[in-house]
């Protein structure tokens, strides 16, 4: 865990590096930070939620996951323990590199933490919510080696899917789009995002995870797990 | 099977929902940010603006490298400018910067680029693109586009003035030479009298009803286009080497001074200004009529409605 803390800080640190590259993007140095930041914020939020990939199928494979299920816990609730408890550990990894990239780019450059980059930040962290339920669905259906790979895979494709934009119920239904909780050029140049936008697309986030999740906990219901 | 169907409704009741919302993020993503859905067709997990970040710096890092642009290496930084405008449409300094670098090479290419940012909705409050445009339309080019490169000016001059270096003053001088240059050529007269005409028709614009050009900068409501006027017919009067005003040309400034500086004192010859009192002009020695002087007892009253030293009332 104290390994966890570690690489946050290191992240931090990566955050503030890119102050010194104001010669080498001929004063582009304050995008550089934002831009960097919001990378660094999406990669924590993809890492943690390919993590519960290697967790459930090890569980699976060890027979913990058996032995807890012959306690009254029902599959549903087992597999809803670990997706929530895996969007809470999402939130507060992101949020930490988050609020340390905040503090980083306030110091470097007053008065440049705007509402937009806030709201970025805030679709990152939503954006855990679909990946999440993604990864669950994953690591039922598929062998431990291939579900964080196919995970990994599946989140890069989701943030191409505007090609599937005119196919109703496919786009954003079965496929997620992504590319909806990607927001980083407006935070950058401070375009206005509303409000109705994020609270929009986290209702989308959730109801994709309830979508994921129902079917995955429908698989888990008929796996034989022995 | 009761749980399956409650699983199934459950299912196909996300779906709907979230295929809806969905469609409506995308489309309201879409106003808000024009030009977003062909980013898209870049698949690199959404990550566009930070690559972009690290293009630019490579692209920095390759200018830095060569000696200049030239016919070897231009197609090259072709490349890596088209590639870091599909990242990142939005950053003005690749135009800024990056077109410029083009703009001795192949200045086509260079302005077609421009074209697109001046054209691009997330830029419509940078005046330095279009300023830039307009310069390379004007100096670069195998043949100068003057009616393009005053479009430029214009819009370069309709927007606010952000500019590190404050650049309206710049555009607004190019924005009439442009105009000055392809009056000359349509109407085959010398660039100084077309400046003169130019000048006149800009200043008569704003009086205009109905018949001025919408997206057309109004330039006579600067403060000093009647100074630029009085300039223009300073330098279309002064013979030289290389000119001489024809008999037209100077019946033709006559014409406009009457009209435009009536109120003044200006020399015939040289279109100086002269003040109250004198006879001849100080700066080309020609005789004048004189002004504000008392017809009574000859002092030189100036502007006062009674002369100070015999009470005379002055001529109006």
């Amino acid at each position: 865990m104290k390994v966890i803390y570690f690489l946050i800080f290191c992240t931090w640190v990566l955050v503030a590096c890119t102050i010194n590259y104001d010669v080498l993007s001929l004063g582009l140095e304050k995008d550089l930070l934002i831009d960097a930041s919001l990378l660094l914020c999406t990669i924590t939020a993809v890492l943690s939620v390919i993590s519960i990939t290697f967790e459930i199928s090890k569980e699976l494979k060890n027979g913990v996951a058996s032995s807890m299920l012959s306690k009254p816990l029902g599959r549903t609730h087992y597999l809803l323990g670990k997706l929530l408890g895996n969007i809470e550990v999402g939130f507060v990894l992101t949020f930490l590199v988050a609020i340390g990239s905040l503090a980083i780019l306030h110091l470097a450059f007053p008065g440049n933490v705007t509402t937009t980059l806030i709201q970025s930040y805030l679709l990152i962290l939503f954006s855990i919510i679909p990946m999440s339920s993604i990864a669950v669905l994953f690591a039922l259906l598929l062998p431990d080696v291939i579900a964080p790979i196919a995970t990994a895979i599946i989140i890069w494709l989701t943030f191409s899917t505007g090609i599937f934009s005119n196919v109703p119920v496919l786009y954003a239904g079965i496929i997620p789009d992504l590319e909806l909780f990607n927001l980083k050029g407006a935070a950058t140049y401070g375009f206005a995002i509303p409000w109705s936008y994020v609270l929009l697309a986290l209702i989308t986030g959730i109801c994709y995870a309830v979508f994921a999740s129902t079917l995955a906990s429908y698989i888990f219901t008929h796996k034989d797990i022995h | 099977m009761k749980n399956t169907i409650t699983h199934v409704i459950i299912i196909v009741v996300a779906i709907i929902i979230t295929s809806i919302l969905g469609t409506k993020l995308y489309h309201q993503q879409e106003a808000l940010f024009p030009g977003k859905d062909a980013m898209r067709a870049v698949p690199i997990a959404g990550l566009h603006k930070f690559s972009a970040d690290v293009s630019w710096m490579l692209f920095v890092n390759y200018l830095g490298s060569i000696s200049g642009v030239n016919e070897k290496n231009v197609d090259e930084v072709i490349h890596r400018l088209e590639k870091l405008i599909r990242l990142d449409p939005n950053q003005p300094k690749y135009y800024e910067s990056g077109a410029m670098f083009l703009s001795n090479e192949d200045a086509p290419k260079a302005l077609e680029i421009l074209q697109k940012a001046t054209n691009n909705p997330n830029l419509q409050n940078n005046s330095v693109i279009p300023f830039n445009a307009g310069f390379i339309a004007m100096r670069n080019l195998e043949t100068p586009n003057y009616l393009q490169a005053a479009n430029f000016f214009s819009i370069s001059l309709q927007r606010p003035d952000n500019s590190e270096f404050s650049i309206s003053t710049n555009a607004r001088s190019c924005y009439l030479r442009c105009l000055a240059q392809k009056y000359a050529m349509d109407k085959k007269m010398d660039i100084r009298i077309a400046m003169v005409e130019t000048l006149y028709k800009e200043m008569e614009y704003g009086k205009d009803d109905g018949d001025n050009e919408p997206d057309q900068y109004n330039c006579s409501e600067l403060p000093e286009i009647k100074g630029r006027l009085l300039k223009a017919m300073q330098n279309a009067k002064i013979e030289n080497s290389d000119y001489t005003p024809t008999k037209q040309a100077l019946e033709r400034i006559h014409e406009i001074s009457t009209k435009v500086f009536a109120d003044c004192h200006l020399c015939d010859k040289c279109m100086r200004p002269y003040g109250p009192g004198q006879n001849y002009c100080s700066h080309c020695g020609n005789k004048l009529i004189p002004w504000g002087v008392c017809q009574k007892c000859g002092a030189v009253i100036g502007d006062a409605a009674y002369c100070p030293k015999c009470g005379t009332k002055a001529e109006e």
